[in-house]
């Protein structure tokens, strides 16, 4: 978590600390959803509420960025942001289908943007000397 | 079945093909591939360095190798080869027993000339082959130019076949810097893993016969310039190195003087030290008139 209080903050590019922000949300986000299945299989009674103040936090942690890459309209003319804003800050009730719908659009979009992207080592499969330079920026 | 060929019809596993036609795709293109194959002494290299140019032949549409125009044992031998490939429109020439263009040598006029061969061969479209026991002796200016592009690594040879496993130039370089860093260098192969294992046969008998005795050849040749240098002979050239006159002077005085030489090796002339002394007496006497 990043710590406002701590000197070395402020020292940090804002880019670093606002990255950190989002997986600390998303961090919440799954901690939430653990949660939620856990009182689910175990046959007590289910609360979407965490999980749905989490969702709406991380959805208004990355709003910005959601409204300038969720463009897309589909047949009704809703943009892909709109149709996220509601899912996820519907007045009345919520379900669970929306909210987990709504946090696979946002984990797609967060692996886009390389923020969740750990599978990132080069990994050619060739055989051929010749390939696996030119991949390695020896063409 | 053949046993020198496999069942794909190739003398050497068909991973080597791809990477041969790969190269050739390359040098099409202008641009600069050399292959090396480094083993121990008696692993297969030279075997291994003509099958891999029979095979740049046959993507040529060109018969198999002719060891005195393709086959070039040491430096000036494989110069000598590398015009004859290029006026004869061959695509590969093996530099065998390359192990005189190393780094000790770097600021020689051998090495320097040698080293200007491989800036500029890649205009000629042919794909050199060395063979040598350690690539690392290399001049590093090779590798910083990024000329080779396939190191085979030749071990464990067998009865029936022998071992290769190929590196590229991306791992080639982790190679050298491990290898340069280590006591006991060989160990590191295993340490890099290659990009490729493979196997290859032996050529055909008679072949075999015949690369053997070229290769024999070779090597008696360079055992008899070693043996010129240690026993004191010394060459036209290196007279006129030793004296800070022109070739063509030197020369010019050995025949007033008509020296026979004292030793022949391969059209070069290798002469004594009194014939030496004699040249210096001349050239003293010349200065006094």
């Amino acid at each position: 978590m990043v710590d406002f209080d701590n000197d070395a903050t402020v020292g940090t590019p804002p880019l670093d600390l606002v990255r950190i922000l989002i997986l600390q949300r998303h961090y919440d986000v799954l901690e939430a959803l653990e949660l939620y299945f856990k009182q689910k299989y175990n046959g007590q009674e289910m609360n979407i509420g965490l999980l749905r103040a989490r969702m709406i936090t991380l959805f208004y942690q990355l709003q910005a960025v959601l409204k300038r890459k969720l463009k897309e309209t589909n047949k009704n003319k809703k943009t892909e942001y709109q149709i996220l804003f509601e899912q996820v800050s519907n007045e009345g009730e919520v379900l669970e289908e929306d909210i987990l719908s709504a946090f696979e659009t946002i984990n797609t979009l967060l692996d886009d943007l390389h923020l969740t992207r750990f599978d990132t080592k080069l990994n050619i499969r060739s055989a051929s000397a010749v390939v696996q330079d030119k991949a390695r920026g020896y063409g | 079945m053949d046993k020198h060929l496999y069942k794909s019809g190739l003398p050497f596993s068909s991973v080597l093909e791809l990477n041969i036609h790969d190269l050739c795709k390359r040098v099409h293109k202008k641009k600069a591939s050399l292959i090396i194959v480094d083993g121990m002494i008696g692993e297969g290299k030279t075997t291994l360095a003509v099958e891999i140019a029979d095979e740049i032949n046959k993507f040529h549409k060109q018969p198999p190798i002719i060891f005195h125009e393709q086959l070039g044992i040491g430096g000036e031998e494989f110069q000598e080869r590398l015009r004859v490939c290029y006026y004869k429109k061959l695509h590969s020439v093996i530099y065998d027993e390359s192990g005189d263009f190393n780094r000790r040598g770097a600021l020689t006029k051998f090495n320097a000339s040698l080293n200007r061969t491989f800036e500029t061969y890649r205009a000629l479209k042919i794909i050199p082959i060395l063979c040598l026991p350690a690539f690392y002796v290399l001049d590093k200016d090779l590798f910083y130019k990024g000329i080779p592009r396939l190191l085979l690594h030749v071990s464990d040879r067998g009865d029936k076949q022998g071992n290769f496993s190929g590196y590229p130039l991306s791992q080639l370089l982790y190679l050298k810097h491990r290898i340069e860093n280590a006591i006991a260098k060989p160990i590191i192969y295993n340490y890099v893993p290659p990009l490729f294992y493979g196997h290859f046969k032996d050529l055909e008998g008679s072949r075999s016969r015949e690369l053997e005795k070229y290769s024999i050849r070779g090597k008696l040749e360079i055992l008899g310039k070693t043996e010129a240098q240690t026993s004191g002979l010394e060459t036209a050239r290196g007279i006129s190195v030793m004296f800070g006159m022109g070739l063509r002077t030197i020369k010019r005085y050995i025949s007033e003087l008509s020296l026979k030489p004292a030793k022949i090796i391969r059209r070069t002339h290798y002469f004594e030290r009194t014939q030496i002394a004699a040249i210096e007496e001349h050239i003293a006497s010349a200065r006094e008139k």
